[in-house]
């Protein structure tokens, strides 16, 4: 299953405004989603907001990124909606389970 | 996932109860019990590795592994049971292969639990930045605990009969396994069937853990 719309479109934005690479913006979001639980291939518009608002900007930080907080704020508004992958979360399907 | 808990422990088990008990019957009725118990445990073991495979590794090479495995297994030992020493054998408790069934059985429950377990894991997470459903986060974890539960019930069962106590006969292991059963398919039950003063429980938990 390929990366998401949205996690892609948050890496290129990562690499264009600050001094990573491709890899290290990649990997930076990929660290970010992994604190907050989620998946790159599946992480919706949503999360990445919540993402972008409350993570990514200790870890951007963390790499000598002056003003994260300021950058990720900046993006939160532009964060495209992705199409569904036609695959149901677990979390979908546990949430109809239950009724 | 209902029809496979249904398929192994509702329906194939007193097939194999009444196999193994009702000696007055013909061996030819005794080994069709036998047989129908054995379809309802590959049944019932397929439609949960197929639910294991569905929820948490749709399009994952491994899901599909573990799902041919764990079935292809099952369907081994059946042939294998079937060839020698027979299925009348086992309806007379003479054992056979099939006796690794429950070491199946719970693969499958394990491979759930496992599963269960780490995805609760990146809920817990998501909630501690306000993500995600807490009512659908505790289910994985009753998912998590009563599928654990189930692999240790085939675990003990498997004990059991190697102490040479039959848990389809023996008072002692009935009623092991019997206290494991419901022990196993209360957090199952709660997770999916929750009654509404659990519901109201569980909401005011949640309100006055919010509150701080």
């Amino acid at each position: 299953m390929a990366d998401s719309t949205s996690f892609q479109w948050l890496c290129e934005r990562i690499e264009t405004a600050t001094p990573l690479n491709n890899l290290e913006a990649r990997g930076t979001v990929r660290l970010a989603l992994k604190a907050a639980g989620l998946d790159a291939r599946t992480v919706i518009a949503e999360q990445v907001r919540v993402v972008l608002a409350k993570v990514l900007p200790t870890e951007l930080a963390a790499r000598g990124i002056d003003d994260a907080e300021a950058l990720c704020s900046s993006l939160i508004a532009g964060v495209p909606e992705c199409e569904g992958s036609g695959v149901d979360s677990p979390e979908a399907v546990f949430s109809r389970l239950g009724g | 996932m209902g029809a496979g808990l249904l398929a192994m422990g509702a329906i194939s088990w007193p097939f194999a109860i009444a196999a193994r008990k009702a000696e007055a019957l013909p061996d030819e009725v005794r080994v069709f019990l036998v047989a129908l118990y054995m379809v309802g445990m590959i049944s019932g073991v397929a439609l949960l590795c197929a639910f294991n495979h569905r929820v948490f590794r749709q399009g994952d090479g491994l899901g599909r592994t573990l799902w041919s495995l764990i079935t292809g297994a099952n369907v081994a030992l059946a042939v294998a049971q079937t060839i020698e020493p027979g299925l009348l054998a086992l309806a007379r408790g003479r054992g056979g292969i099939w006796s690794l069934n429950p070491a199946v059985i719970g693969c499958v429950f394990a491979w759930g639990c496992v599963e269960s377990t780490l995805y609760y894991g990146k809920l817990k997470k998501r909630l501690a930045i306000g993500l995600g459903d807490p009512a659908v986060a505790e289910r994985f974890l009753l998912w998590s605990i009563g599928t654990g539960l189930a692999a240790a019930t085939c675990a003990l069962g498997m004990t059991l009969s190697m102490l040479g106590l039959d848990t389809r006969t023996n008072p002692i292991a009935l009623l092991v396994i019997g206290v494991m059963g419901i022990c196993m398919s209360t957090p199952i039950w709660i997770a999916f069937l929750p009654s509404p003063h659990y519901q109201r429980w569980r909401g005011r938990g949640r309100e006055e853990g919010s509150d701080g």
